[in-house]
């Protein structure tokens, strides 16, 4: 049904239409693939031309209704009217414009979700931790405000990976929306006929965008949520409008300024609560069950004064570089000379990076051994204690592991003995915390699909 | 689809002027010597909106001392 502009075609000076127009103006209305705006248009720019024709007509003598039907019969077919008119506003010029302007607010549509995206995920990371920093703790420890909780919330790269791709998820919506209905305007086609583009061309970009193109720190939950992004993309460009929802609008306002005034304060002065400490202290037992564990690397070298020749001096992890610091063992001083003539005895030392899992030495009790399924180190590299860095006492490795799946690791260092056997010279005790090396893997989608574990 | 010669395009837009005119107007124009050339009046509003596309008319609402609102051609 063609209905005419109101704006424009309800002039109280105007007579009402005859009955045999109104059928031809629907008639014309339901043949127009056009635009809702524009098909408004053409009702009110036709019912003025009736009306002209109509009074011009009447002044030869026809009466109102005969002048009605001659002035149809002479404007034609509605339907043939309704195809020329349609071919008539549908040009290359406009359907490029179309596109260039969908384009251009699509992307200011896609800067302005990925604030509000950003803002909403922050917000809700303040809330989180609200509650866990204040329901979840005693209350006593609200008198020692350390770290801000949001820590807990943003651990690990790949998580803030993540979150930014919740916040492309509500950008894409808004890109989707905006493109469409843009580019229908200015292209004078339907919304239902450029939906498909939209969502087909949005699809295949952004997909290509998410798995090919954009490196970034990843896991399982990252991954999942980047490839998200087109299918809400697709799915914002194939759905109609969005269904409004009638708030109170300044009192969700003030209730959303309020909270996050509360919010930001709380999560800036609530230290994190991230469970109950992992218990790593050694027992004889579970310490015994690990060494056992690190003698599938090499056998433990006799020990000097008790203690393992080397020992970790500390350790470093960011997004996918682990260092390992090696400190010749100083904690006799008299020892050192019987240390150099211990490490003198080896060739070939080495550092040796190999992944780590969880081992439950007892149900209180986690600590990290060399993963079983792997009978040989991800990486090595030489470990010079004779030139130099042994009067120093110390030995430093740094590994690349960001395009490996694995994130926890532990550095070993051996060396061949005497005996031509080689040895573990070192008792990894996982500095920095209690754990091992973590690190994450950066990089595309594709290239996380297609990784070694 | 109906091809609208290129001199009768440009007798439509000769027909304008330096008016602003209605469809309706630029019919009356047209039937009028030494106008006149071969443009049925049903290719009229399709040529109209033809040539607004094309950029060689533009077009605009307009509401007259009698509170008819008609569409006005008129040339860029």
């Amino acid at each position: 049904m063609l209905e005419p502009d109101t704006n424009r075609s309800s002039s109280p000076d105007e007579t009402p239409l005859p009955a045999e127009i109104d059928e031809y103006l629907s008639r014309l209305g339901a043949g127009l693939d056009l635009p809702a705006h524009v098909r408004a248009e053409i009702a009110s720019e036709m019912a003025g031309h009736f009306r002209d024709s109509i009074a011009a007509i009447e002044s030869e003598g026809l009466d109102p209704e005969r002048a009605a039907r001659e002035a149809i019969a002479r404007l034609g077919s509605p339907t043939e009217l309704a195809a020329e008119l349609t071919s008539a506003h549908r040009t290359t010029r406009r359907l490029l414009s179309g596109a260039a302007g969908g384009v251009f607010q699509a992307t200011l549509g896609a800067a302005g979700g990925m604030l509000l995206g950003i803002a909403i995920v922050a917000a809700t990371l303040c809330e989180f931790a609200v509650v866990t920093g204040t329901l979840l703790k005693p209350p006593t420890e609200f008198l020692f405000a350390g770290l801000p909780a949001l820590r807990a919330a943003m651990a690990g790269l790949p998580m803030a990976t993540a979150l930014l791709a919740w916040a492309s998820c509500l950008a894409a919506f808004v890109a989707a929306r905006r493109g469409v209905a843009v580019s229908s305007r200015i292209s004078r086609r339907t919304p239902a006929a450029v939906r498909r583009v939209w969502a087909v061309a949005g699809f295949a970009t952004l997909f290509v965008a998410a798995v090919f193109l954009v490196p970034a720190p990843q896991n399982l939950v990252s991954v999942l949520s980047l490839v998200a992004v087109p299918f809400v993309f697709a799915a914002a460009a194939l759905t109609d409008s969005t269904p409004r929802v009638s708030l109170p609008r300044r009192k969700v306002i003030a209730a959303i300024g309020v909270l996050a005034i509360l919010s930001t304060s709380f999560a800036r002065n609530v230290p994190a609560w991230n469970g109950p400490l992992p218990d790593v202290a050694n027992t004889p037992q579970a310490h015994a069950a690990q060494l056992r564990e690190f003698d599938r690397v090499a056998p433990a070298w006799t020990y000097v004064g008790g203690h393992p020749v080397l020992a970790e001096g500390g350790g470093l992890w960011g997004s996918g570089v682990i260092t390992q610091t090696i400190n010749v063992w100083t904690f006799d001083p008299s020892t050192v000379d019987a240390t150099a003539q211990e490490l003198s005895q080896f060739k070939d030392i080495r550092f040796e990076a190999w992944r780590a899992v969880r081992f439950d030495a007892s149900p209180a009790i986690a600590e990290w051994i060399p993963d079983p399924a792997y009978s040989a180190p991800y990486a090595t590299a030489p470990a010079d204690f004779h030139a130099g860095q042994l009067d120093a006492g110390q030995g430093q490795v740094e590994f690349d592991v960001s395009h490996v799946r694995t994130t926890e690791w532990i550095v070993f260092v051996t060396g061949t003995g005497p005996d031509g056997r080689r040895y573990r010279l070192n008792e990894p005790e996982f500095n920095m915390g209690g754990g091992p090396l973590v690190s994450s893997f950066t990089g595309t989608i594709w290239q996380w699909l297609t990784a070694s574990t | 689809m109906a091809t609208v010669s290129a001199s009768s395009l440009a007798a439509v837009i000769a027909a304008i002027g330096n008016d602003r005119l209605s469809g309706y107007e630029v019919l009356v124009r047209l039937a009028k010597p030494p106008a006149a050339p071969e443009l049925p009046e049903p290719a009229l509003y399709p040529t109209l909106h033809r040539l607004e596309a094309a950029g060689r008319l533009r077009a605009g609402w307009s509401t007259d001392r009698f509170g008819r609102t008609r569409r006005l051609y008129r040339k860029p």
